[in-house]
């Protein structure tokens, strides 16, 4: 991070790392030196209370200034042990005021109500001495099934075993939780960890990390500045983040909502959603469907069961082993780079290449200023693009492409060739049906064509290679200007030959059998006994008929 | 009985004694060191942002507006820690908290400054 700045900026940076990294160091390695002095002297006073809780009763804490641990435990007993502890610049001072500081212990039909009361009028006094502080620190041992409310700030708070159900709010403090119930857990500016929850489980944080792992039943989670992570989730997830990244691992299903932060979700059983603005995206093992939405970040998808649907913007979409009925992808200026989808394909981007590799369904690309390829489609494809060249090999079905200002290369059409170009070339290879081809200011280059072949072209030159159909002949027809024709056709296949050209000569390899008036720029006959159309169209250039290897 | 409750509000209400070992509050040397590395950091971040505030007051990109929320936040919350800290100054978790946030503030206004276009 620092290596872009510049230097007088990474100076002051350092600055202030060491100085953080010497506070840290003064907070957690601080030995307290028994007071010699009165500044200093601190006071401990310890606090222990049982009492009974009945059936359905729970226990309530109000606390703050210090830390609260509480543990599930079998009986019914709820046993309080606190520890207060004060220091000011007298001992007497010090003691005094951790005297004054009360542990509220209240029981109601509800069940325990546990505060702590800081003597707030006393403070103003106290606070003569600048170094006086307090604080007060809880240790709980409660019945497992009760239910728990905690309000605590300025600590942290841990919870083991306590299965009741649990409604804890905490500010400026870790909240840690192990082996819990159906519970909702709140945090402001700190951390939330929760390990094994029983029940339904909602998680809020304002600023701070948040990990959840092992929930029985469902998750929510909102965190508005921070990272969340969750794990082994037997219900559905809901998460709302921002500003932080959000990784999902073992879950029902979920719902993710979140901005400036990448998304990470994987093996989900049903269904996925995700709404993310400014993040990477990636997602694996999805057993339902998956619906991505997303801007500015690149989307990866892998093994998706269900039918996927993705709309970014300003980013690069990568997707391999779709298995659902369909997938949809709408990007803006990002390539999209597909591997073997199962299903009908539907990806349109603009300022973006289209990579298509094992399309098992219908397939349809479209781009703008953006080149396409395509490999081992089955079923056929559709191939749009504005200004890009379009490439396309082992097609099973019938193939459209469209652009201009690209060119066109294909090999081994299983079906109709289509293809309708400006200011592009276009070359064909072992097309088994019909080729048709429009395109001007470049060559067409067609080999091994099966079919009826037309090509409409202008200012550019035309070659084509016809093969020799299972039976009978195929309809040839070809037209270009100020450009050459060579036209290939099988021995022994009968042709009517309408050939016309200007400014340029017309021959042919093959016997032609001719009447009436013969000109240097116009030929009409017969091929063989004749049969299917040849008709050879041009000006400005040579007509070639020969045969075809 | 009467021996049996004198037990009690004893064990209850046990003397006051001194804390050789805790760490929930600091003592008067290592809270003179930590409010000084404290304005330190209070410095160095200023002047972060400063650089950061053209960007910040008029946020060209919906990124940067985010991290201006973010920034208020966090200042909301560094007021109310500092304000806690003058009255607890040496309550060990405050100080803990006070210097995340400001630790958080930092990498937050050095992200806003590497957004720069």
């Amino acid at each position: 991070m620092i290596r872009h700045l510049p230097n007088y900026r990474r100076q002051s940076l350092r600055r202030a790392m060491a100085a953080g990294l010497l506070s840290a160091m003064l907070l957690f390695t601080a030995k307290p030196v028994h007071s010699a002095t009165a500044a200093q002297d601190q006071v401990s006073r310890d606090f222990q209370q049982t009492v009974t809780l009945g059936a359905g009763q729970s226990v309530h804490i109000e606390h703050k200034f210090g830390s609260v641990r509480l543990h599930g435990e079998s009986g019914r007993e709820v046993k309080i042990s606190a520890t207060i502890r004060a220091q000011a610049s007298s001992h007497e001072e010090a003691e005094s005021f951790a005297q004054k500081i009360k542990i509220e212990v209240q029981q109601t039909g509800e069940g325990v109500r546990i505060k702590t009361i800081y003597p707030e009028e006393e403070k103003k006094w106290f606070h003569f001495s600048k170094n006086s502080s307090w604080s007060v620190s809880y240790d709980i041992g409660m019945p497992s099934d009760a239910p728990i409310t905690v309000r605590n700030s300025f600590g942290g708070v841990e919870i083991a075993g306590v299965h009741g159900a649990a409604d804890v709010e905490n500010g400026y403090g870790t909240l840690n939780v192990r082996d819990a119930g159906t519970g909702r857990w709140n945090n402001a500016f700190g951390s939330i960890e929760l390990v094994g929850a029983g029940g339904n489980v909602s998680v809020s944080d304002n600023n701070g990390s948040v990990q959840v792992s092992d929930v029985k039943g469902t998750l929510e989670v909102r965190n508005r500045f921070g990272s969340i992570t969750a794990r082994d989730i037997q219900g559905a997830v809901i998460i709302t983040g921002g500003n932080g990244a959000v990784t999902l691992a073992n879950a029902a299903s979920a719902i993710i909502t979140t901005s400036f932060g990448s998304v990470d979700a994987s093996n989900i059983r049903g269904d996925l959603s995700i709404r993310d603005n400014n993040g990477h995206v990636e997602i694996s093992a999805i057993g339902g469907a998956a619906d991505i939405t997303n801007s500015f970040g690149n989307v990866i998808f892998t093994d998706v069961h269900g039918r996927v649907n993705c709309t970014t913007s300003n980013g690069r979409v990568k997707g391999s082993s779709a298995m659902g009925s369909s997938v949809t992808i709408r990007d803006s200026f990002g390539n999209i780079e597909l591997d073997t989808i199962s299903g009908a394909l539907d990806a349109e981007t603009s300022n973006g290449k289209i990579s298509v590799r094992d399309a098992r369904g219908s397939v349809t690309l479209k781009s703008s200023f953006g080149a396409i390829e395509a490999s081992n489609v089955p079923k056929g494809i559709r191939a749009i693009t504005g200004n890009g060249g379009i490439s396309l090999t082992d097609i099973g079905g019938d193939t459209f492409a469209k652009t201009s200002f690209g060119s066109v290369l294909t090999e081994r059409i299983n079906g109709n060739f289509t293809v309708e170009n400006t200011n592009g070339s276009v070359t064909a290879r072992n097309v088994k049906g019909d080729a048709r081809v429009n395109t001007s200011f470049a060559g067409v280059t067609l080999e091994s064509i099966g079919g009826r072949i037309t090509v409409d072209n202008q200012n550019g030159a035309i070659s084509v290679t016809a093969t020799r159909p299972a039976s009978g002949c195929r309809d040839i027809s070809l037209k270009t200007s100020f450009s050459s024709i060579r036209v290939r056709v099988p021995d022994g296949l009968g042709y009517n030959l309408t050939a016309r050209t200007s400014f340029g000569r017309i021959s042919s390899e093959l016997p032609i059998t001719s009447t009436g008036s013969i000109r240097g720029d116009s030929l009409s006959g017969t091929i063989g006994s004749g049969g299917c159309q040849l008709q050879l169209t041009d000006s400005n250039g040579s007509i070639e008929i020969a045969k075809a290897p | 009985m009467v021996l049996a409750v004198s037990g009690g509000w004893i064990y209850f209400h046990r003397p006051i004694q001194k804390i050789d070992n805790d760490k929930s509050l600091l003592r008067t040397s290592a809270l003179k060191e930590v409010e000084s590395a404290e304005s330190s950091y209070e410095r160095a971040i200023d002047k972060l942002a400063a650089e950061a505030k053209p960007q910040l007051e008029n946020p060209a990109t919906a990124l940067l507006a985010n991290y201006h929320e973010k920034l208020l936040v966090l200042d909301s919350a560094i007021g109310e820690l500092r304000a806690q800290a003058g009255l607890n100054p040496s309550n060990a978790q405050l100080r803990y908290q006070l210097l995340a946030m400001y630790q958080e503030k930092q990498r937050t206004l050095e992200e806003v400054l590497e957004a720069k276009p």
